[in-house]
């Protein structure tokens, strides 16, 4: 990889290069508390090509933003720590990096979102300045020309009346707005990766379409790559190109989106897919609707338990006391990543003993 | 359903005053529900959805009696409720329950779980002392926790646990209807099911009635009989299940179904995307005619100024739109 290093200068995103954006190896992020170490993110892998979409889903506590705000390097130092592992942007190793140049990174060639937008901008500045004092920090734009760069920022992310509107404070706009205005941020200074964390998770479903619907148009101008965290499987079916499973801070599960969702080969993945209702399974089906009061439709196969905590140190796999096909093995260690089909990895131990999926 | 309704709602209304100036006077009112009719039969799950600001949720607590209707009727099993103060109310409430969003902000922290299920008991002088314990203590297993839990704080359980004890304090005085407010809309993935399932086993159970209050589609139609959609305070479609989501009529549920991401990239499962403009716009001043024409793709001049009636176009299937 290092031979294909490129200058550390604003990348082009024409460029063609083989080796991924962005590289996490064996990444280890602890909490710890009065409780103990939570290991919130323990020995993530992960590759984020040019111009990608890579989703991460999972649940609550899985790891994810964690694993986010570590490529950041906004971990709370307070009581987080990343306590291992390497994180390589664009031949740069970022864990090492002295903080003023990660400044210079973050924000500038990889920048977030995040889920509620309204606690990421500053309430008491009009949004127009909060678009420009990135613009001129990474940029070195005048005060004017940053603002003017603001405003276009605003009419490409689609804000009528940008020009008003630039002038307008967080509380004044609506919550789809006020996204838009958070991905005007993002993506002012044309970023190579954007990290968006559960972006449109606030939103109501038409609003989600057209958030969903505006990032894709970024990236496609810019050809930034998008790391896209989300729990929800149907925001990841339709936006991303290969996905991560997470579960309490592993990964266990990748592969190209067509291939996860044919044949998810994990059995959380697998949980996760069989217990969510699904638009128009119903009605397709159609002996569960006779008539609108008696029969009640199929059961939803459920994941049994709760997800465990991450505090101390799990000797086997995390996801064996809820696993229906767990085996001896499963409790006693941890299982190693093995690559199933070409670019399809999974962690289980009996990934190839998972009888067939249940037609979905 | 010739047998009298559980719940009957006609013509709700429920306006909130927005003052403002010196004498906090009266300068607008926010419509939030604006005439919503509908009924829920017994053993039937009646979903009402629709974005956030559509109403839904304050018709629930119109409903509850949790605020009181500007105007209009509730009736609970026939008998109108909608006057009745505090004292009158108390008797009915054992028959309309209640089970809320977050089960965190909804149960008190110093309370044990125990008596938290138990409280109603004793409050409606149903069961008292040994005999409380031991219903709360069946109530606790038919809902997935176990007794030895009763001990315990809300603040040792789990989102979905939480969701049980919730449940379970509903269940105790064996209501008739349980007006069900995105009930799984926090809970995680793989714990929704458990509490769905759960949900659909006592509904089978006890012939409860829900009125399901909820946002995710998926989650309504995996659970619903009929569903009500709501926007800006009014009910623009009502239908059973299967016509509603197989063949929706109001260009507003058609783009509201359409955004939904499906979870499934083969491209033949992926449906035409609706991708309505803008945003919904304020209850405060909402547009004249029909309130959807701003973001409707259809909309034409009669939508501007004359407000659509809601209309059977098909058994059971209501419809308030011009072109239909």
């Amino acid at each position: 990889m290092s031979a294909s290093v490129k200058a550390t200068g604003p990348s082009t995103a024409t460029g063609k290069t083989q080796a991924p954006v962005l590289t996490v190896t064996g990444l280890c992020t602890h909490f710890h508390t009065r409780d103990g170490v939570v290991r919130a993110v323990d020995g993530v892998s992960l590759s984020l090509e040019r111009g990608e979409t890579l989703g991460v889903v999972g649940e609550s506590g899985c790891g994810k933003s964690v694993t986010a705000l570590s490529i950041m390097r906004l971990v709370p130092p307070a009581a987080g720590r990343i306590v291992g592992g390497s994180i390589r942007f664009d031949g740069t190793e970022l864990l090492s990096l002295p903080p003023a140049s990660m400044r210079a990174i973050r924000g500038n060639r990889i920048s977030m979102i995040f889920q509620e937008p309204m606690s990421s901008l500053n309430p008491v500045m009009s949004v127009g300045r909060q678009i420009a004092e990135t613009v001129a920090l990474h940029q070195r734009l005048s005060r004017r020309a940053a603002l003017d760069r603001a405003v276009e920022m605003l009419t490409l992310v689609k804000i009528p009346e940008p020009h008003r509107r630039a002038t307008e404070f967080p509380h004044q706009l609506s919550g789809g707005m006020r996204q838009r205005v958070m991905i005007a941020i993002a993506m002012a200074c044309t970023p190579t990766i954007l990290i968006a964390d559960e972006p449109t998770t606030a939103l109501d479903v038409t609003i989600q379409a057209q958030i969903l619907d505006l990032m894709q148009e970024m990236k496609e101008r810019t050809g930034a790559a998008v790391m896209l965290i989300t729990h929800d499987l149907g925001v990841i079916a339709e936006t991303a190109q290969r996905v991560i499973v997470m579960y309490a801070g592993r990964k266990v599960e990748e592969a190209p989106v067509d291939a996860l969702f044919a044949h998810p080969r994990h059995p959380y993945t697998r949980g996760l897919m069989t217990s969510i209702p699904r638009l128009n399974r119903a009605a397709a089906d159609s002996t569960s609707l006779s008539t609108p009061s008696s029969t009640s439709p199929r059961r939803l196969t459920e994941i049994p338990g709760v997800v465990p905590s991450l505090i101390g140190v799990a000797a086997g796999c995390t996801f064996a006391p809820r696993c229906p096909y767990a085996s001896e093995q499963c409790s006693a260690a941890f299982p190693p990543e093995r690559e199933a089909a070409p670019g399809h990895m999974v962690a289980c131990w009996n990934a190839d003993a998972l009888p067939a999926m249940p037609d979905g | 359903m010739a047998d009298t309704p559980v719940l009957a709602v006609e013509a709700l209304v429920k306006h909130y005053p927005v003052r403002g100036g010196l004498l906090s006077r009266e300068i607008a009112t926010v419509q939030a529900v604006d005439g919503v009719s509908f009924q829920v039969a017994s053993g039937e799950t009646l979903g009402l959805v629709g974005e956030s600001g559509c109403g839904k949720s304050t018709t629930g607590k119109a409903i509850l009696r949790l605020v009181d209707a500007t105007s209009g009727t509730i009736r609970l099993e026939g008998e109108d409720i909608t006057h009745l103060d505090r004292a009158a109310m108390r008797p009915r409430r054992r028959r309309l329950q209640v089970i809320f969003q977050d089960p965190y902000s909804s149960l008190d922290p110093r309370m044990s779980a125990g008596d938290i299920v138990g409280e109603p008991l004793s409050n409606y002088g149903i069961a008292n002392g040994e005999a409380r314990s031991e219903r709360v203590a069946r109530l606790f297993e038919r809902v997935g926790l176990r007794r030895d839990q009763m001990r315990k704080f809300p603040h040792e359980f789990s989102g979905g646990q939480r969701q049980r004890l919730g449940i379970a304090r509903a269940l105790a005085v064996e209501p008739k209807v349980i007006v069900c407010d995105e009930p799984v809309s926090a809970l995680d993935v793989s714990v929704q099911a458990q509490v769905i399932n759960l949900l659909m086993d006592l509904q089978q159970e006890f012939g409860l009635s829900y009125l399901f209050i909820a946002h995710d589609l998926a989650v309504v139609e995996h659970i619903c009989h009929r569903v009500a959609v709501m926007y800006l305070g009014r009910i623009v479609e009502l239908a059973p299940r299967r016509a509603l989501f197989a063949e929706p009529q109001h260009p507003y549920t058609e783009a509201l179904l359409s955004a939904v991401p499906v979870p499934d990239p083969r491209p033949a499962q992926r449906r035409r995307r609706i991708i309505l403009q803008g945003d919904v716009p304020s209850p405060v001043n909402p547009p004249a005619g029909c309130r959807f024409h701003t973001r409707c793709p259809y909309a034409f001049e009669r939508c501007r100024s004359e407000s659509p009636e809601l209309r059977e176009i098909a058994p059971g299937h209501h419809v308030a739109c011009h072109l239909r």
